[in-house]
């Protein structure tokens, strides 16, 4: 995705200066934009991989659902997208934090970009579940808890790329969205736990870390590598994104701070 | 091949279709523009 420069940037990256932790140093986000540029192309090779692979055990090697028949098939979609789209909020959210707590200008850059690919998996999740839940209910849409509490997440995300946008003092945008981001944390385990606290006409976790899985293996063999690859695509368009946002807010008088010995 | 067939014999094609169809234009949407976020995007200076 990302085009080589022809001059990189070179200023001293050695662990040393980061008082010899191997990992903080990472944090730099001088140190992190050339690795971010490695990684990303591997993440989306592997993201391909696991797409072809997850679609091929989805259609042609899962058997047909006993009750449902093939519109089944939708869930090798609808719950990748239902899950990345909690687990990047997640995610999102602990870089806020880290960002409040510690304040790295990176932790902010990763959250600010994983949040239009959690608001696209959230919409995905959610325009699928409709998509499956007209031939199999009856109904594209009701407003029960996991349906109305997934729609909110959507809105949260809108909410924060929206809020990001509204304030042009990069760090005033960083803490005000930070905020945004670590109070709707809250509306995560009323997802995860609404098909069990309320009467919903939401099907229960069919996968849950706990129990056995209720589902054909193939079934659940196709839903993980589905879930993989949405997961590696993820983690590659974030990178690809962090890196135009270290180059749009000044990568530049990072370096040149730094080539001057004033730290970043 | 046989089970695309009865995933199309079953009526239910459409809402398949539509699903993973509206997943993958929505992915390469994000893609494209991120490709042009990329090329518009100053490089850094050394």
């Amino acid at each position: 995705m990302s085009r080589p420069f022809a001059q990189q940037p070179t200023f001293d990256t050695s662990p040393a200066r980061h008082g010899g932790s191997r990992w903080l140093a990472y944090a730099s986000p001088v140190r992190f934009y050339p690795l971010a540029g490695r990684m990303a192309p591997w993440f989306f090779a592997a993201a391909a991989l696991a797409a072809i692979a997850g679609l091929w055990v989805g259609f042609f090697v899962a058997p047909t659902d006993a009750q449902q028949g093939e519109v089944y098939r939708i869930i090798f979609i609808h719950v990748p997208a239902a899950w990345m789209s909690m687990f990047i909020y997640l995610v999102m959210a602990m870089y806020c934090a880290m960002a409040l707590v510690l304040r790295t200008r990176l932790s902010s850059m990763m959250a600010s970009a994983l949040a239009p690919t959690g608001a696209l998996f959230t919409a995905i999740a959610l325009i699928s579940g409709a998509l499956w839940g007209e031939p199999t209910w009856g109904t594209w849409w009701v407003w029960d808890a996991r349906l109305t509490s997934e729609l909110l997440l959507l809105f949260l995300y809108l909410g924060f790329i929206a809020l990001e946008s509204a304030i042009d003092e990069p760090r005033r945008a960083e803490r005000a969205c930070a905020v945004l981001a670590l109070v709707g944390t809250v509306n995560l385990p009323v997802i995860y736990f609404s098909v069990q606290w309320w009467n919903t006409l939401h099907q229960g976790a069919s996968v849950s870390l706990t129990a056995a899985p209720s589902m054909a293996r193939t079934m659940l063999v196709g839903m993980l590598l589905m879930t993989l690859a949405c997961w590696m695509y993820a983690i590659a368009v974030a990178l690809v994104r962090v890196r135009c946002l270290l180059r749009e807010r000044g990568l530049a008088g990072v370096v040149d701070r730094q080539t001057n010995g004033e730290g970043a | 091949m046989s089970l695309l067939s009865s995933v199309f014999a079953g009526g239910h094609a459409s809402y398949v279709a539509a699903a993973f169809g509206c997943a993958f234009v929505w992915i390469a949407a994000e893609l494209v523009l991120l490709r042009r976020r990329v090329r518009r995007t100053p490089g850094p200076q050394p």
